[in-house]
């Protein structure tokens, strides 16, 4: 460094800084200073150093201008996100060079914060992977062997040509849930997901339930309302007067919504935040309850215990509202039912004991009932109490009500005897029931995270057994799962013929022989003491799940085209699981616009668009109540021989018919399904959609539009004018969508009285299934974590801050504000026990396999627990090995139950891989 | 500027904001003119505090020193993407091994769990009132603009001595190795962030702030009495600037973060918040206390249904009104 120059104003600044005092009386003059008042700032730095160069100036101003392109789009990110955010893309030179939040949004009412800016570090840096080394920019035909990243270049005709081969030949032999033809949730939105749905649909081909195949499906919430799309605009945050935010981490997951918690907490909202590790959304809390990772259900039922014995309940919403009601036979624990009472009664007809005419009455509102009403008539049902009932042949009943069973359940979890399995005080737990119950609007989020657990579905039971004693539903809060808005029919577009749909975590499980991983993973004996059951009563019961209890499941496929699906990093047992896969794979196609863990993999990999490049809208993502479109920028140009998957379909679908006709083949019958297979007029069928040429994503965006009513009437021209629409009344599933208050969801059944979409029609917390009742799950109960005691550390994957599932984890921005690759998080005193530091290497193992990543040290972590965020690539791991490499396959009996009214498969009743139930051992590598 | 640190979700939307908009090019990838630490840390770059840098208590500048890239910013790793693509490696890695980054303490902090305990410092330059980097240049490079008081380097007049690097106390200015100015035949020069100037006079905020989605950040003018700024500052004192003890009078203020209580060795609750006074005290200064016990009197009564300017303005209800620009 050169010596300082000697400036005469620099000796006097001794003074002034001895005068700073009397500096800040000095009366505030002059105009527009950004910080202190000039005066003040005149004080300490002399007018010649006041003024900056024009060339300064205009560099900065010149490098601006750049960013801010030259043509402007729209774009919001259609992956597996609950953001949708506008934001505003800028083009220069053909390329998306920034993207920046449009923060239009209008505030719906004067006491409730705006949405404004919504967007989150993703979305911020989308421009950056857009152009990045590994965006595919051609076709790709691998040379060698699977996974060896040897590749050629091929065309379009020569890749399209060898995939339509394969198609044509297994059309010919009718192997057509040997075909799996399947999107991800690399794209979750309507447009861009038409096409591949569309192929699939003509085709006869095999897709799985996409919510079940990541792991988000929600059965504790279907079992108690019918649906799992249940939850809050994130308005209702703010308005709330208590939040429970229960395995989910929204300052990290729901960046762009979270801050309703934080300004609501500002306003008088308490937040409690439950979880293991002291997360960011901890941090902001009232108050952190720490607890022990698996235990959720035991916190529920002791909060449950707490608001029955010190009657914090609210009877009249119990009775109209929920099953609590039910009269239930005491000698099998089977509901009592109309077939119960009379020949020829109805199996789904059942009865409340009504206290007034002290008789049993027929409960309205079930799905054997003619009266779609939850309104009692007068009636006043009876919550306590046995009642002897005698039946139309004079058979005497003895019956309790759901009520009464749900006590005696309750009685063993005070929050004395939960706090082993827990950790948490019995204080806490009894002062904040109170607080919970007497709230006037309180809500209970729960995330994705909570179903990987082996009991996460008891947890979402008991919290809503929670909510309904203590009458939040309605306007007064409920469960915030996972709230979606309507958006109406497009089978016209997405599914033209029946299509072969898939159980996802049954098909996943099967596919990749999870089971190999589960058995050597759990010993029975301890399986048995914990869950109830052992490992070849589990494996039977998804048997006959498949096999009986109609759960779909097609066979290992064949042929597989996955388009944006990381369905090779994510998976359980990981390397297992891929060998599994690939061994009964003759062609596997993978369409994709960067090479992710899964495209690696692949016999041929076709380049695609994605955000910014395409015509799209966002709806369904219930936090925020706007639809956002995207429009790319005038000027941009697509990479390399980048296609949109439509037009990859579309040329897809002309080969096919081109080969079909060469080798003589048009219609091919499936039986199965009563339809034919029209492999002779495959591009006419898919680019007529309702009588209508479609051939690019900006007229399926229009046909969308049009076939959407809650954007009531809105066209893209419109839509333009600010990238995103208001979303109206209609796209409210179970209230309204209100333009100026909070959505909070089942006013309808509150409000309206409508059923809910249960057997019973009410909030259901007894379900009578025999294998329910074997195993104790009839009312909302809780068991203690299935994982091993072999290994020492309990082992679990929270979402990261850094990508949705894998998108945007190989980017290397994000990765430069991590420390750069996949990282674990250990307790200081785990680490010191296991002679680890800060940054070493470290080994994670288990007997279902290893992985490595760095040591953190982290004094949020327990020390009964090491942690790593999800969806890293395996492709960051030393061997390919990924964090899931040492998650054994699992199940949770709860969820495989396929023959019980609204608990029967369909896409809400599916379910999860469960992840987090695996124990491992750690040591430096 | 006032950042308030109850609001802020530590999740880098601000970070990539000026990233895309200023500093991922042109020699400027390692600098983060805009990061998000986590504190207690070492903070980025890497013991920034510990440089004895800014003004002692005599008004004279204090030795300071300058960071060096790998050790104490980072090196802003490449990854061999195109390797990959070509089968040529297996894996994603980095090209360097790196030891140290923009945020590599991320969600540490101290103490021991439960009572573990972290916040997050979201830091641009201060535009300090007195900046020491302005003291400290020898050829009058670096400028405060007389329209809005926003401190840069002058880069037709720099010429790369890094005297301001060393004496700032919050290590903001950056030297860019590859700036050239022909003219002068300089090779290197520093640059720093720039409180989006350029922006400011289209009128738009700065990145940072208007792209800020947990809503932390309030930009207005000092002297403008209706501005949130002045009201958070001057008004109600609940907004301090960090480590005001370097002595050059930063223009970035914050919102002191309140806790979730700690707990007893039996686990129960305690009345008394897992943050340490100290720790607060060490960053914002003694008045620090006064402060959070403000931003809690004034959640009580807004909580009871009554008034309270403090929390309107925090709570931000319309998010246009946050900048004054």
């Amino acid at each position: 460094m050169k010596k300082k120059k000697n400036k005469s104003w620099l000796l006097n600044r001794r003074e002034f800084v001895k005068g700073s005092a009397a500096v800040s009386a000095l009366t505030l003059l002059g105009p527009g200073c950004i910080f202190q008042p000039n005066s003040e700032e005149d004080l300490f730095v002399p007018q010649e150093l006041r003024k900056v160069s024009d060339f300064t100036s205009n560099l900065y101003h010149s490098e601006l201008d750049v960013t801010m392109g030259t043509s402007t789009g729209y774009s919001p990110h259609c992956v597996n996100c609950k953001g949708n955010c506008a934001w505003n893309t800028f083009e220069q030179g053909g390329r998306v060079v920034r993207e920046e939040q449009v923060a239009g949004y209008p505030q719906i009412a004067p006491g409730i914060p705006d949405a404004n800016p919504r967007g989150c570090n993703k979305g911020a840096l989308h421009s950056q992977s857009l152009y990045e080394k590994d965006r595919i920019l051609f076709p790709m035909k691998r040379v060698g062997a699977r996974g060896e990243g040897k590749w050629e270049k091929v065309s379009w005709d020569e890749a399209l040509l060898e995939v339509a081969e394969k198609i044509v030949e297994m059309g010919g032999k009718e192997e057509f849930d040997k075909m799996m033809i399947y999107a991800g949730t690399g794209i979750l939105s309507p447009v861009r997901r038409s096409a591949s749905l569309r192929l699939g649909s003509l085709l006869g081909a095999v897709r799985f339930n996409v919510a079940s195949a990541v792991g988000d499906m929600f059965p504790g919430a279907t079992t108690t309302y019918g649906i799992s799309t249940v939850g809050c605009s994130s308005e209702a945050w703010y308005e709330a007067d208590y939040v429970f935010t229960w395995g989910i981490n929204p300052s990290v997951t729901r960046m762009p919504d979270s801050h309703y918690l934080w300004e609501g907490k500002y306003k008088g909202t308490r937040v409690v935040s439950i979880s293991p590790d002291y997360n960011p959304t901890a941090r902001q809390s009232s108050l952190w309850i720490p607890i022990k990772p698996g235990t959720d259900s035991f916190l529920a039922m002791s909060m449950v215990h707490v608001i029955i014995k010190e009657k914090l309940f609210d009877e009249s919403f119990m009775r109209e509202q929920t099953d609590l009601p039910l009269l239930v036979k005491l000698e099998n624990g089977k509901l009592l039912r109309e077939s119960d009472l009379m020949k020829g009664g109805g199996e789904n007809t059942f009865y409340f004991y009504d206290i007034e005419k002290k008789k049993p009455v027929k409960v309205r509102g079930s799905i054997g009932d003619d009266e779609p009403t939850l309104d009692l008539n007068g009636v006043k049902p009876a919550l306590e109490g046995m009642f002897t009932i005698t039946s139309s042949h004079g058979d005497e009943i003895k019956v309790t009500t759901v009520f009464e069973m749900v006590k005696k359940e309750t009685e063993l979890f005070s929050p004395e005897h939960t706090r082993k399995f827990t950790g948490i005080h019995p204080n806490i737990v009894r002062g904040e029931a109170k607080k919970f119950a007497s709230a006037k609007v309180a809500i209970i989020m729960q995330g994705y995270r909570m179903h990987k657990y082996f009991w996460g579905a008891l947890a979402m039971r008991g919290a809503a057994l929670m909510l309904a004693l203590t009458g939040h539903g309605g306007r007064r809060g409920g469960l915030d799962i996972d709230n979606e808005w309507g958006i109406g029919d497009l089978s016209p577009l997405s599914a033209p013929k029946p299509a072969r749909f898939g159980s996802g975590f049954l098909g996943e499980w099967m596919d990749g022989d999870m089971q190999k991983s589960f058995l050597s993973h759990y010993d029975d004996g301890e399986l048995k003491k914990k869950a109830g059951l052992g490992k070849n009563e589990l494996l039977q019961r998804i048997d006959s799940a498949i096999n009986e209890e109609g759960f779909s499941y097609f066979g290992k496929p064949k042929l597989m085209v996955l388009f944006h699906d990381n369905k090779f990093s994510r998976n359980s047992a990981q390397k297992q699981t891929e060998k599994a896969v690939l061994d009964s794979l003759d062609l596997y196609v993978n369409i994709n616009y960067r090479l992710d863990s899964s495209a690696s993999l692949a016999d041929i990999i076709l380049p695609s668009v994605t955000n910014y490049e395409s015509y799209e809208i966002r709806m369904d993502p219930g936090y925020g109540r706007f639809a956002n479109l995207m429009i790319p920028p005038e000027g941009l140009k697509l990479p390399g021989d980048v296609k949109s998957e439509w037009e990859i379909c579309m040329l897809l679908c002309k080969k096919i018919e081109e080969v079909a006709k060469r080798n003589g083949i048009d219609k091919v019958d499936d039986p199965k399904y009563m339809t034919t297979r029209d492999f002779g007029s495959m591009y006419k069928d898919f680019i007529t959609v309702d009588g209508q040429e479609i051939k690019n994503y900006k007229e399926v965006l229009e046909w969308v539009m049009d076939k959407t009513l809650a954007l009531g009437g809105a066209d893209i021209k419109k839509a333009a004018e600010t990238g995103f629409i208001s979303l109206g009344r209609a796209a409210g599933q179970v209230s309204p969508l209100y333009p100026d208050r909070p959505f909070y969801p089942f006013e309808f059944q509150t409000q309206l009285k409508r059923p809910y979409f249960t057997n019973s029609g009410r909030q259901q917390f007894y379900v009578d299934q025999e294998f329910y009742l074997k195993m104790g799950f009839a009312v909302p109960s809780a068991r203690e974590p299935v994982r091993p005691d072999k290994y020492p550390f309990a082992f679990y994957n929270p979402h990261t801050r850094y990508g949705i599932h894998t998108t945007w984890r190989m980017n290397k921005y994000h990765l430069r504000l991590q420390r750069s690759g996949p990282v674990v998080c250990i307790s200081p005193l785990t680490a010191k026990g296991k002679k680890i530091q800060d940054g070493n290497r470290v080994r994670i193992f288990n007997d279902v396999g290893e992985t490595f990543a760095n040591a953190k040290l982290h004094p949020g972590t327990p020390t009964g627990a090491i942690w790593m965020e999800h969806a890293w690539e395996s492709l960051q791991s030393e061997g390919r090995k990924g964090y899931n490499n040492v998650v054994a396959g699992s199940i949770t009996p709860l969820e495989i139950i396929g023959n019980y009214a609204h608990m029967s498969f369909n896409p809400f009743w599916d379910g999860n891989q469960i992840t987090s139930e695996s124990s491992v051992d750690i040591e430096r590598a | 500027m006032v950042m308030d640190l109850n609001k802020c979700l530590g999740c880098q939307t601000c970070t990539a904001a000026c990233k895309t908009q200023w500093t991922n090019r042109s020699g400027r990838e390692y600098m983060y003119w805009n990061n998000v630490e986590t504190q207690p840390g070492r903070g980025y770059p890497k013991d920034y505090m510990d440089y004895n840098a800014g003004w002692d208590d005599n008004g004279n500048l204090k030795s300071g020193g300058i960071p060096n890239v790998p050790e104490d910013y980072g090196t802003p790793w490449e990854y061999n993407y195109e390797k990959l693509v070509q089968g040529a490696d297996k894996t994603l890695k980095p090209d360097v091994e790196p030891s140290w980054g923009a945020n590599w303490d991320e969600d540490v902090g101290d103490g021991e769990y439960p009572n573990s305990y972290h916040i997050y410092l979201p830091r641009i330059c201060n535009h300090c009132t007195n900046p020491a980097c302005l003291a400290a240049c020898p050829n009058e490079a670096i400028r405060k603009r007389e329209s809005d008081g926003v401190v840069l380097v002058d880069l037709k007049i720099c010429e790369g001595v890094m005297a301001c690097i060393s004496s700032c106390p919050y290590k903001k200015v950056y030297y860019n190795s590859s700036r050239k100015n022909d003219e002068k035949k300089i090779d290197g020069q520093s640059e720093k962030c720039i409180f989006c100037f350029p922006r400011m006079e289209k009128g738009l905020p700065p990145a940072c702030a208007k792209q800020c989605v947990g809503r932390i950040r309030h930009v207005g003018y000092m002297d403008d009495e209706d501005s949130h700024v002045y009201k958070l500052v001057k008004k109600w004192k609940v907004a301090l600037p960090l480590r005001a003890d370097f002595g050059t009078m930063p223009n970035v203020y914050y919102v002191p973060p309140l806790s979730p209580p700690k707990f007893n060795e039996h686990g129960e609750v305690m009345d008394e918040p897992r943050i340490p006074l100290s720790f607060l005290q060490k960053l914002f200064g003694s008045s620090v206390e006064r402060t959070l016990e403000t931003l809690k009197v004034e959640m009580d009564k807004k909580s009871r249904g009554e008034n309270s300017e403090v929390m309107d303005i925090l709570i931000a209800y319309k998010h246009s009104d946050m900048f004054k620009v």
